[in-house]
C-alpha cells in the first residue's frame, strides 16, 4: 500500500465514468442513489473519485446500467511481467 | 477545494458564512457555559473535556434543527440541498441526540465529584448511561447506513484509535519511567472524545463530505 492509498483510502488508481453514465440516462444523483438503495452523498463520492464502491454495488450499477463493471469505472493498473 | 471553491463563489459564501457563524456561536456559548460553571476554576483538564463536550452538543443541536427544518437546515449545514436533510431525516435525527447527550453527559462529568456542583455517581452515570443510549441507537439504526457511511464510520474508528496508540503508549511508556506526568482519567476520556471527533471529521474529509455545497 502507498503513502497515497494510506491517507485517501481509495486502493489504485480507478477512474469513475458513472455521472456520464447517469448524466446520459437522464437521472438525478437523487433517482440513481434510490435505484441502488444507496444514499446521494455515496453517488457523488462515487462521480468525484473520492470512494471505490464495493463490489456488489459495482455490480448492482452493472445490471441497472446494462454494462460491464469494467466499462463504468475505469482500472488503470496493469499487471507487472515477470521478470525472467 | 480552493478552485472549486473559486469556480462557485456562492459555495464558497455559504461555507465562510457557516464556518463564521459556528465560530462566533461556539465562542459565545463557550464562555457563556464558563460564566454559569465557573470551568476555569476547575483545571485545565477538565475544562478541556467541558469544551469538547460543548462541541458534540452544539453540532448536535444544529444537525437536530437541520433535520426538525430541513429549509434552514440546507442553510446551516454543508448539505446540497433540503433533499438530502429530508432523505436521512430518521439517521440524522438518531445521531443528533446520541450527540447531544453524549456531550452533554461530559459536561455534567466535567462539574461532578467531591467539592463540585453536582454528586459523583450523577456524572459517572449521566456519562455510562449516554454511552449506553448510543450503544442502543446505534444497534437500532445502523442498518439504516449505506456501505459508504459503515466505511466512515469504520474509518473514523480506525484513525481514532491509531492517533489514541500513537499518543497514549508514549505518555504512558514517559509516565512509568517518571518522565512524565501520568494522563489524569479527565485526559484519557478527553483524548477519546476528541480524538473521535478529529477523526469523523478526517473520514468525511477522505470521501469529499466537507467540501463545500
Amino acid at each position: 500500500m502507498s503513502c497515497k492509498e494510506l491517507f485517501t483510502g481509495r486502493a489504485g488508481e480507478l477512474e469513475s465514468r458513472l455521472r456520464e453514465i447517469r448524466e446520459a440516462k437522464g437521472w438525478s444523483q437523487g433517482e440513481l442513489a434510490r435505484k441502488l438503495g444507496v444514499s446521494r452523498q455515496t453517488i457523488n463520492a462515487v462521480e468525484t473519485d473520492k470512494y471505490d464502491p464495493s463490489l456488489p454495488l459495482a455490480l448492482r450499477m452493472s445490471k441497472l446500467f446494462g454494462m460491464p463493471v469494467s466499462d463504468i469505472f475505469i482500472d488503470h493498473w496493469q499487471p507487472q511481467e515477470d521478470a525472467e | 477545494m480552493t478552485g472549486e471553491m473559486m469556480a462557485e463563489p456562492g459555495k464558497a459564501k455559504k461555507f465562510m458564512l457557516q464556518m463564521i457563524g459556528g465560530g462566533i456561536a461556539g465562542g459565545t456559548g463557550m464562555i457563556a457555559l464558563n460564566h454559569v460553571l465557573a470551568l476555569n476554576t476547575l483545571g485545565t483538564d477538565r475544562l478541556i473535556l467541558a469544551a469538547i463536550g460543548f462541541i458534540y452538543v452544539m453540532t448536535g443541536l444544529i444537525v437536530l434543527a437541520g433535520s426538525l427544518v430541513p429549509k434552514m437546515g440546507a442553510k446551516m449545514l454543508n448539505v446540497s440541498d433540503e433533499e438530502d436533510l429530508r432523505e436521512q431525516r430518521r439517521l440524522l435525527l438518531s445521531s443528533s441526540l446520541t450527540l447531544l447527550t453524549f456531550g452533554a453527559a461530559q459536561i455534567i462529568l466535567v462539574v461532578a465529584g467531591e467539592g463540585n456542583m453536582i454528586p459523583a455517581w450523577m456524572g459517572a452515570g449521566a456519562m455510562l448511561l449516554s454511552l449506553v443510549f448510543a450503544a442502543a441507537i446505534w444497534i437500532r439504526d445502523h442498518h439504516l447506513y449505506d456501505e459508504m457511511m459503515m466505511k466512515l464510520s469504520l474509518d473514523a474508528s480506525y484513525i481514532c484509535f491509531c492517533g489514541l496508540w500513537l499518543v497514549l503508549v508514549p505518555w504512558g511508556c514517559l509516565a512509568m519511567t517518571g518522565l512524565a506526568p501520568a494522563p489524569t482519567p479527565t485526559a484519557i476520556i478527553a483524548l477519546f472524545s476528541g480524538g473521535y471527533l478529529l477523526s469523523s471529521v478526517v473520514a468525511a474529509g477522505r470521501v469529499g463530505l466537507l467540501a463545500p455545497k
